[in-house]
């Protein structure tokens, strides 16, 4: 019996840049070879990794919909397990393909799907938080506080504690 | 002198997300805009008592969290 599988895969960026649809062939020559059949696969973008994964902290998801029969799960499973373009992946067992899915995958069967542009934070580390000028601490900027404060010979000397400022006066 | 009503420091610092700002549970592991809000500033998940959901919801975040954290959609720590 097939089950209708949702597949999120984490590919390799050198074999992306290489070509997407060879990129996308070593999952799909996966699950045809275990079975399946594949009915949508489709690039969901290039993004920082939240953490680094075998030394890379950039790579490419790939979302693919498949039925796979039972007996071919876990032989796909040990190949995506050996496989060193593939990164992660996550297998999601699910009722039907959502709306608009099959659509969004066809767009790269046309002839003049180009591979997006990498996004704007191509260069730098992930982020959680974006921070804002509302992140800052409260209070004044700090900016030239440095230059602007002028030290006198006391702040050089160090701090002076109570009790040592009581055994000068004896 | 005005007697000063005491409070709990636990109940002070209560902040309840998804009451004020009226957010639905999501369930998707791929909507990871949506699932940052229920982060605290390293990336732990927020308790129920500061989402403000019921023990339904709270799973299906959990568990679309810890999805997305498999997928270094978003991150484990920091």
């Amino acid at each position: 019996m097939a089950q209708i599988y949702e597949g999120m895969f984490v590919l390799d960026n050198e074999n992306v840049r290489a070509g997407w649809s060879g990129a996308k062939a070593i999952v799909i020559d996966l699950l045809t070879k275990h079975g399946g059949t594949v009915t949508t696969a489709r690039h969901w973008g290039e993004r920082n990794l939240a953490y680094p994964i075998q030394g890379k902290s950039r790579a490419t998801y790939m979302l693919a919909y498949y039925e796979l029969p039972n007996e071919g799960l876990s032989g796909f499973v040990r190949d995506l397990d050996l496989s060193v373009p593939i990164l992660r992946y996550l297998l999601l067992a699910v009722d039907a393909i959502p709306e608009g899915e099959v659509a969004e995958a066809e767009k790269e069967v046309a002839t003049d799907f180009a591979l997006p542009e990498p996004p704007r934070d191509d260069v730098g580390e992930y982020r959680l938080w974006e921070e804002t000028d509302e992140d800052r601490p409260r209070g004044p900027r700090r900016e030239g506080f440095e230059e602007s404060y002028d030290f006198d010979d006391a702040d050089l000397a160090g701090p002076v504690s109570a009790s040592s400022a009581n055994r000068e006066d004896k | 002198m005005a007697a000063s009503k005491k409070r709990s420091g636990r109940n002070t610092r209560k902040v309840i997300v998804a009451k004020s700002q009226k957010l639905v549970a999501p369930a998707d592991y791929k909507d990871t805009e949506s699932l940052k809000k229920f982060l605290g500033p390293q990336g732990q998940i927020q308790g129920r008592s500061r989402t403000g959901f019921g023990a339904q919801d709270q799973k299906s975040i959990k568990r679309a969290i810890k999805r997305a954290r498999h997928l270094a959609l978003l991150p484990f720590v920091g």
